[in-house]
């Protein structure tokens, strides 16, 4: 069978198998880390039409795509907080009802709630953590310890 | 609530709240209906206008540098590294920018570095071990000398960086809880880590090495003259009693500043040349100008920088995932170099104890390569025109090396995410000088052969004064 096979039996990955199959994680992975569900789809929608170009040459496609999302996340927080003074997204303040841990999660910096999210919800290990949040190993250990901190003093005051 | 029952109770809720998001039965054909023009928030053009450029991590690195930096203010940079140094006693330090964690310096990125520790010297002395940095100006070591006068330490100090400029005058950033943020605080010692008292520090949070703005590190070159930085740059030239916020004249984020033979090199990410930059200053003054060198910051997501000086030597290295390129200081004048282990695929830290005796731990095959990913240390008797590989790989404690130090040709310190190392043998065998645990370590460095400093990010300031057989952490 196909190891030696000059021509793949298989046809390439289509873009569109691969967006049904991550669009909801990444739809999750977002909400997580944005908490506003309006606001992941906008994003997770722009990082697909952003990968989209590229598809076919990426090693990695699923990795890049997680950090293209990450950090269109990331960028959302800092953007908005510029753009505060004309416009107003309440994350995740208006939707249901929320426990603790998440009213929490919401005081955290994005980046560090990030961290979090990435190691506890995806468990990915801390190179890959490295790699979604473009930083180097050891932030994410200093990133997390300092998150987890901050969770604490909010629900333990 | 115990840390296991915290991160069950964070993983339970996460995944609660993950599971409330599906994904519509038509999201496909809203996308291809979208086509690619879109959507919804049509101001967040910021996300397309980069992307056609190069290489697209390359575009995101830059847009996160960018947007990171915030605009405005100085450079920063971002990874920093470097030790510092420099100084004067012999010591050297190393740290690392990259990858690594810690190792370096500081920098940037993140790690956090380590950088040097020990910082420094000043201006005189430098060179002189055992004047470690003694002579400055301003008679270091005497207590009661210059700077301010301090207070106590704030109650449940953590320190996150330390620098020494003599073995007697030390200087270390961290946090405290405190009833309006910032709660950054700068404590000093003037007797070796005895005792130490609270002085004045910089109005800016204490932050992660590439966050968008903030300060990771800490160095003094003398009593008086002193910086914060890491994205953001703050210097003080009165011992700390009061500080300001410095600019390089780059758009980016400052990655690394050491400081050595009374001038200070930082380097920041100059986003309109998408290379780092090197600026030099006397100690004393602001007066930063670029240094005639530019190194391209490289095109993974997280650049780098670390910086090592020796009284008038100097190195620096750019690190983006692998090790992009760096540049080479000989008697005060800088010219390009190309680092060692640039075609490993990982990165790398350095450390020196003299103008020749320069190492680099490097990660060997960590972004790729057919090699079995390994921690490998390279030494150099000539300042960094030729390097040897050392017979035996270098232990992690199955972490990454966060920072190295070498006291004297052939006797180097190790910090990794595991534990402290020691080799007396030019990497030959490893002694584990600490505990094992899950921890970082930054600003690794020696003031001199025997007295090392490093700091256990977060929690304490360890002291060696045996040349790093046994360290023990100092009170605050």
């Amino acid at each position: 069978m196909g190891l030696a096979d000059p021509e793949p039996l298989v046809s390439p990955p289509r873009f569109e198998d691969f967006y049904r199959a991550q669009h909801e994680p990444m739809l999750r992975l977002a909400y997580l880390l944005t908490q506003s569900r309006a606001v992941a789809e906008d994003l997770v929608q722009d990082s697909f039409i952003r990968i989209q170009p590229r598809w076919g040459q990426l090693d990695t496609p699923a990795a890049y795509l997680r950090r293209t999302v990450t950090n269109a996340c990331y960028s959302y927080h800092r953007r908005r907080k510029r753009e505060e003074a004309y416009v107003s997204l309440p994350p995740g303040a208006s939707e249901a009802e929320h426990d603790e841990m998440w009213d929490a999660l919401a005081t955290l910096s994005p980046r560090r709630r990030a961290a979090l999210v990435l190691r506890y919800y995806l468990d990915l290990s801390e190179a890959d953590i490295a790699d979604a949040l473009g930083c180097r190993k050891g932030t994410v250990k200093s990133l997390t310890h300092r998150a987890l901190a901050d969770l604490r003093s909010v629900l333990e005051p | 609530m115990n840390d296991d029952e915290l991160t069950e109770r964070l993983a339970e809720t996460l995944r609660a709240e993950a599971s409330t998001v599906t994904s519509p039965p038509d999201a496909w054909e809203r996308f291809t209906a979208a086509g690619r023009v879109v959507p919804m928030r049509p101001r967040r053009m910021w996300l397309a206008a980069p992307a056609g450029a190069v290489g697209i991590a390359a575009a995101i690195a830059l847009v996160v540098l960018l947007v990171q930096s915030g605009g405005s203010t100085n450079l920063k940079a971002s990874s920093s590294a470097g030790p510092a140094a420099a100084l004067a006693p012999a010591a050297s330090s190393s740290s690392r920018a990259g990858s690594s964690p810690g190792a370096g310096s500081s920098s940037s990125g993140a790690g956090s570095s380590s950088s040097g520790a020990v910082s420094s010297a000043s201006g005189a002395a430098v060179n002189s071990p055992s004047a470690a940095g003694a002579a400055g100006p301003a008679g270091f070591g005497t207590a009661g000398g210059p700077g301010p006068a301090g207070g106590p330490v704030p109650a449940g100090f953590e320190p996150a960086s330390v620098t020494f400029v003599s073995p007697m005058d030390g200087w270390a950033l961290g946090t405290a809880p405190c009833g309006s943020p910032p709660c950054t605080s700068v404590v000093r010692t003037t007797d070796g880590g005895a005792t130490w008292v609270g002085i004045p520090a910089p109005a800016d949070a204490l932050s992660e090495p590439d966050a968008p703005a903030g300060v990771t590190e800490i160095r003094f070159a003398t009593p008086l003259d002193g910086w914060v930085y890491g994205p953001d740059l703050w210097a003080t030239h009165d011992g700390g009693a009061t500080w300001h916020q410095v600019s390089l004249g780059v758009p980016g984020p400052v990655s690394a500043l050491e400081a050595s033979d009374g001038r200070v090199y930082a380097a920041a990410f100059d986003q309109n040349s998408a290379d780092v930059q090197l600026f030099g200053s006397p100690i004393g003054s602001d007066n930063f100008s670029a240094v005639p060198v530019s190194v391209p910051i490289g095109a993974g997501p997280v650049p780098s920088t670390q910086i090592v000086l020796q009284g008038s030597s100097g190195w620096m290295i750019e690190i983006d995932r692998t090790v992009v390129g760096g540049a080479r200081m000989v008697n005060g004048q800088w010219a390009s170099w190309t680092p060692p282990c640039a075609t490993v695929e990982g990165p790398a830290l350095l450390a020196a104890s003299s103008a020749s005796d320069l190492v680099a731990a490097c990660d060997v095959g960590l972004w790729g390569g057919s090699s079995s990913p390994a921690e490998r240390l390279f030494m150099s008797p000539d300042g960094g025109t030729t390097f040897t590989e050392a017979p035996s790989v270098v232990p992690t404690g199955g972490g990454s090396v966060e920072g190295i130090a070498t006291l004297v040709p052939g006797t180097i310190a190790e910090a990794t995410s595991g534990s402290l190392y020691l080799s007396s043998d030019g990497g030959s065998s490893w002694v584990q000088t600490s505990p094992g645990q899950d921890s970082m370590w930054v600003d690794l460095g020696f003031t001199t052969p025997a007295q090392g400093v490093v700091v256990h990010s977060g929690s304490a300031l360890l002291m060696t004064h045996d040349g790093g057989h046994t360290w023990a952490p100092v009170t605050f």
